[in-house]
């Protein structure tokens, strides 16, 4: 089914929108829950949460792009339940990307000023923009989508400590622009 | 307090450009075609290997301008340009004769656009290497348009960029020269994707088409032309180190191998003998004249506008 026929149902209400839904982002949104939290459970947990939010959020909202949309609340419905059970629970994927984000982090040497949510998020895109394709869907994969270094390698065909290397060159990458920038996080 | 930051990060990903979200979402469709990926790569190496030892000099350390000791073995990471070109191992097999009609046409006779040849195009270097012969099927999952209009500019365009390559030392870096083929289309119609009939295009390509003077992409020159989205930077393959790879164009041919389909003045379609379902029915096999020495002697043929347009519709269900 088409995106606008979904969209169309959640606003008529019809609870076949749902299911229309799981057949068409199931997966794709168990994935993204997946490569954050690893287990399963609490991923298909958060895909339910996922579906919930999208009951009430359109109407009124009404995503442009719905694949993108849903890929966001997962994202955050994800992040929310690693907030909140992180200390009973050790969601390895998100921890190892959290890790690795470190490097991107500016030296408070080199900064003028802490920046905020959607200013980061823009200067992610100048920067992403700036990167030649095969590296930014690379660090989208992985710090958007999740992916694991192991998998994506495969998909590459090289070896995890090649990717890994790669990875490390993209967080330095994004550390100098941030920095060159006078950001602060 | 780190963890702090790197989740303050984290969540600013979650809000980048929805672009950028969607390329990376089922990668595989929109990357470039493994046959055309492995061409550039071939074609770099082949420029290395024309400019012989200046090219193995120009390999260096990211902090040392010394040249790096090379032993034999990693020379022969360099391969060496075949004498002449073939698209192809071997001289490729006749295609079979596939259309229904046994009707034959001189190539002096076809009504071909003034065209210009480009000289520096003929000359680019060439890959010795295999090529997988096309298949329609190659336009599976992979097409983006399919634009049929003239060629209204026609050039080389040069790069040089680095990439990081341990195998010469832990940080250094490797040179690259990479020739392409750009060319302008004022499109003029639209076969497949989204309607773009009335503005122009730039198609860059890895390589100079079929390589045959005759039949190669000419300014003037008519064609339908099936492209995918590249993107704005030249995927170099490895790890980027430096050098300005932005692209002339976002497009490249789904298959730049191969002689383009034509389309004369008086709007038949010359088409190679590779696109089978094209050149299915009242296809009239082109005679080439005496003179011709190129490799696509048995290849061609021509197809009128109505059958054209039947044909084209049935491949466009197909992918």
């Amino acid at each position: 089914m088409d995106d606008p026929e979904i969209v169309k149902l959640l606003f008529e209400r019809s609870e076949s929108a749902i299911s229309e839904l799981d057949v068409k982002y199931g997966t794709y949104c168990r994935n993204i829950a997946v490569n954050i939290l690893t287990v399963e459970s609490d991923a298909e947990e958060c895909v339910n949460d996922v579906y919930f939010k999208t009951w009430n959020s359109i109407p009124p909202q009404k995503p442009v792009k719905l694949s993108t949309w849903l890929g966001r609340v997962t994202r955050n419905t994800a992040i929310d339940m690693w907030r909140k059970n992180h200390r009973q629970k050790r969601y390895s994927g998100i921890e190892e990307i959290l890790d690795e984000l470190e490097d991107c982090i500016p030296s408070s040497d080199n900064v003028e000023n802490e920046i905020e949510g959607k200013e980061l998020a823009e200067a992610l895109n100048s920067w992403l923009a700036f990167l030649t394709r095969g590296d930014r869907v690379l660090f989208v994969r992985r710090y958007w989508y999740g992916e694991k270094v192991n998998k994506l390698a495969g998909e590459y065909g090289i070896s995890d400590k090649k990717l890994a290397k790669k990875l490390y060159r993209l967080r330095q990458s994004l550390k100098a622009a941030l920095e060159k920038e006078g950001y602060l996080l | 307090m780190k963890k702090n930051k790197s989740e303050k990060l984290y969540n600013a990903i979650t809000d980048i450009d929805e672009r950028f979200i969607e390329e990376a979402k089922g990668k595989i469709k929109n990357k470039a075609p493994s046959y055309v990926k492995w061409a550039m790569s071939a074609a770099c190496l082949c420029i290395a290997a024309a400019l012989g030892f200046a090219a193995i000099n120009y390999i260096g350390r990211v902090n040392e301008n010394e040249p790096v000791d090379i032993s034999s073995d990693k020379q022969d990471a360099i391969t060496e340009p075949s004498e002449g070109f073939s698209p192809y191992s071997s001289e490729p097999e006749e295609v079979k004769d596939n259309s229904e009609s046994d009707g034959t046409v001189k190539y002096s006779e076809l009504a071909l656009p003034e065209t210009e040849d480009n000289e520096e195009l003929l000359n680019m270097p060439v890959t010795s290497e295999d090529i997988a012969m096309f298949d329609e099927n190659m336009l599976k999952n992979q097409t983006d348009k399919i634009v049929e209009g003239k060629i209204t500019n026609l050039y080389v365009k040069e790069y040089k960029y680095d990439v990081y390559d341990d195998k010469f030392g832990e940080g250094s870096v490797l040179h690259n020269i990479l020739k392409t083929v750009v060319y302008e289309v004022a499109v003029d119609r639209t076969w497949y994707g989204d309607d773009i009939s009335g503005q122009t295009i730039v198609i860059e390509d890895s390589t100079a088409s079929c390589f045959d003077p005759l039949l190669t992409l000419k300014k003037g020159m008519k064609c339908v032309l099936p492209v995918y989205v590249y993107g704005e930077k030249l995927s170099v393959g490895d790890e980027y180190a430096g050098g300005d790879i932005t692209r002339a164009g976002i497009y490249s041919s789904i298959y730049p191998f191969q002689p383009p389909i034509q389309v004369t003045t008086d709007g038949s379609y010359l088409v190679c003998g590779y696109w089978k379902t094209l050149t299915a029915k009242n296809a009239k096999k082109v005679i080439m004249d005496e003179t011709y020495d190129g490799s696509y002697r048995n290849f061609m043929y021509l197809v009128d506008k109505d059958t054209f347009e039947q044909q084209m519709k049935v491949l466009i269900e197909k992918i």
